[in-house]
């Protein structure tokens, strides 16, 4: 009878009155999130400097609440003289608390690799995808903590940049692969934590990107928007691989996951429109300096300012894509190169033609994304994994456009026109150095 | 383990950093637990969604303001707060547990009986369970219906385990009794 007593005990749980209901759930979540959220941000401007002081507390506490509460059982010599490995194994515990830029900084990413291959290693299938996942989010943790550090070395900081979005691309790309390769049961509870980690991860990535960009590595800025909007994409595409396989094995979508996705589009709804406002700007700016003649092809380093006679001539060379000279030649060699030839001129009035078309390219871009995001809340009623498709396939339109006029900004660098004000009877003679920005004499 | 190793850690994130991620995802895995717990107790559902929310407030509160307090195991945590809350609840509305007119509701508005031999051994187990002290009550609850461990309940309770062990089996033993009395009247 006392088994009895406890089976149907146990079975109690398994009714429908003690089961919350799921609005209330998601309606409470988001009251209590928006509550907390108030106290957090106390929480963060407390946050204590990273002193050894500090960093050795929170060791501690990280100690202790990993360390068993019985500790006389007989696990107690073993974890003790594994914890005394661990702590004279200096470079661990020194490299805990590492900043980027620090010395044991490479020693701490070291260490975490092998942590994660660890992790993988003892972890079943199912549970790779997530692994992987939560991997990715923490390289994009790290990347952001990298672009946050103030190091000084401008040089340094850029490769660590670049090392870290290296690497934060890998990882995506291996929790990618093992989604799609995973058991379609394995994979149909991964909706909520897919779209939330991508959704971040795509976010950090834009994040930094325009953090860069404010400085004046405008290359690298470049590289890390084109991986943000890849990776936004990617973020959907996962959603909807994700969505496929619950519909291999007949699972419905539930109505938080509905609202999951539904927020997941809308953010990239709204990303879309700021790119797309973003790239329209730029291609009308582009247009207006052709119209100005400010834009200098590549093909065409130089252009003849002035000739004063057959054997002197004033010219301007581009060196590269932000300097360029004012030098004045007597060479006659020389002189027969720097003159304009008819493909050059033809160069610059393709250049007028190509700024126009992809003006006009980028207008089409806008509306079709105010059209097609209404198509797009229609169908998230109806058909999830259909709306999923339709905003993947608005994102590749919006990146391809963005991506062509990001590449057309770098292709044509500007010239600053400068007066001529002397030349001399040497044979070439520097009279003045200009930048994009400044000209100095 | 690995799911208590994973709520180790979110609670460190959430104590050191102010986390709400990591608050977001115990909240995720423990509001059915509590709610199913609160309900038990309050037999109301309107009341046991206000006792939940204030139970999960009050948790992440108490994480914030206790940044070195060692936090060992985190359903014994949110339970302690859970039980204190009912006890504030209890004091204020000067109620008791479940009443009987309650528990007829249960019965009849939630199938219960659906999924058990007979729907008054149900009836009995309730109308047993609330006659008894509060203390048996609890660990038959904490024990069978959330399935926790002994160390779990010790800790709720601030009792040890062994004294925990005891009480479980004095608490099965009652309710026995009890049930083949109410039988045998029957």
């Amino acid at each position: 009878m006392t088994k009895k007593i406890k089976e149907q005990l146990k079975n109690l749980k398994n009714e429908d009155v003690l089961s919350t209901r799921q609005s209330w759930v998601l309606e409470n979540k988001q009251l209590l999130m928006s509550q907390i959220s108030k106290t957090r941000s106390d929480v963060s401007t407390e946050k204590q400097k990273q002193t050894w002081g500090n960093q050795w507390k929170n060791f501690s506490h990280i100690y202790q609440m990993f360390l068993p509460t019985n500790i006389n059982k007989s696990f107690r010599s073993v974890f003790t003289a594994l914890l005394a490995l661990v702590l004279t194994s200096g470079g661990w515990v020194a490299s805990a608390y590492a900043e980027p830029g620090d010395f044991m900084w490479s020693t701490k990413v070291a260490i975490n690799s092998v942590v994660e291959q660890g992790k993988l290693a003892l972890s079943s299938e199912e549970q790779k995808t997530s692994l992987k996942l939560n991997f990715a989010a923490k390289s994009a943790q790290v990347l952001k903590q990298v672009a946050d550090s103030d190091i000084s070395n401008k040089d340094t900081k850029n490769k660590l940049l670049k090392e870290n979005s290296v690497d934060l691309q890998n990882k995506l790309n291996s929790a990618n692969e093992s989604l799609k390769n995973s058991e379609a049961k394995d994979a149909v509870n991964l909706v909520k934590e897919v779209s939330l980690k991508t959704k971040e991860i795509s976010h950090t990535l834009k994040e930094v990107a325009d953090q860069i960009s404010i400085t004046d590595d405008a290359s690298l800025s470049n590289d890390l928007s084109i991986q943000a909007l890849d990776a936004s994409k990617q973020s959907l595409q996962m959603v909807e691989v994700v969505l496929e396989k619950k519909a291999e094995v007949n699972s419905e979508v539930s109505e938080e996951e509905k609202l999951i996705i539904r927020e997941h589009i809308a953010d990239t709804v709204n990303q879309m429109q700021q790119d797309t406002q973003k790239a329209q700007a730029q291609a009308g700016q582009l247009v207006e300096d052709v119209k100005n003649d400010n834009i200098n092809d590549t093909n065409n380093p130089v252009n003849v300012l002035g000739q004063n006679s057959s054997s002197t001539a004033i010219v301007l060379v581009t060196n590269t894509a932000s300097t360029t000279e004012i030098v004045s030649t007597t060479n006659p060699d020389d002189i027969s190169k720097i003159v304009p030839t008819e493909d050059e001129v033809n160069a610059t009035k393709d250049t007028k033609t190509t700024a126009g078309d992809l003006l006009t390219k980028v207008d089409a871009v806008v509306k079709t994304v105010e059209t097609e995001n209404t198509n797009v809340q229609t169908l998230l009623d109806t058909n999830v994994l259909e709306a999923v498709k339709k905003t993947i396939e608005l994102k590749n339109t919006v990146s391809d456009v963005s991506k062509e006029v990001s590449n057309t900004l770098i292709q044509l660098p500007q010239k600053v026109i400068t007066t001529i004000e002397t030349s001399t009877n040497t044979t070439t003679t520097i009279i003045a150095t200009s930048t994009s920005s400044t000209v100095s004499r | 383990m690995s799911s208590k190793y994973t709520e180790k850690i979110l609670v460190h994130k959430i104590q050191q950093d102010g986390d709400t991620d990591s608050f977001a995802i115990l909240y995720d895995l423990y509001i059915q637990k509590i709610y199913r717990f609160t309900y038990l107790k309050l037999g109301n559902r309107e009341e046991a969604e206000d006792i939940t929310s204030e139970v999960f407030l009050k948790t992440w509160n108490y994480l914030i303001s206790n940044k070195d307090q060692v936090i060992k195991s985190f359903s014994g945590l949110i339970y302690k707060i859970a039980r204190n809350t009912l006890i504030d609840f209890y004091r204020q509305n000067s109620q008791t547990e479940i009443s009987l007119e309650d528990l007829g509701e249960i019965k009849v508005d939630t199938k219960i009986i659906k999924s058990l031999d007979d729907k008054q051994e149900v009836q009995r187990i309730f109308r047993t369970l609330q006659k008894m002290k509060r203390e048996y009550q609890e660990v038959i609850l904490f024990k069978y219906v959330e399935e926790l461990s002994t160390g779990e309940i010790a800790e709720i309770l601030q009792k040890n385990t062994t004294n925990v062990r005891v009480t479980l089996y004095r608490a099965i033993k009652i309710l026995k009794k009890l049930l083949e009395q109410k039988a045998g009247k029957a």
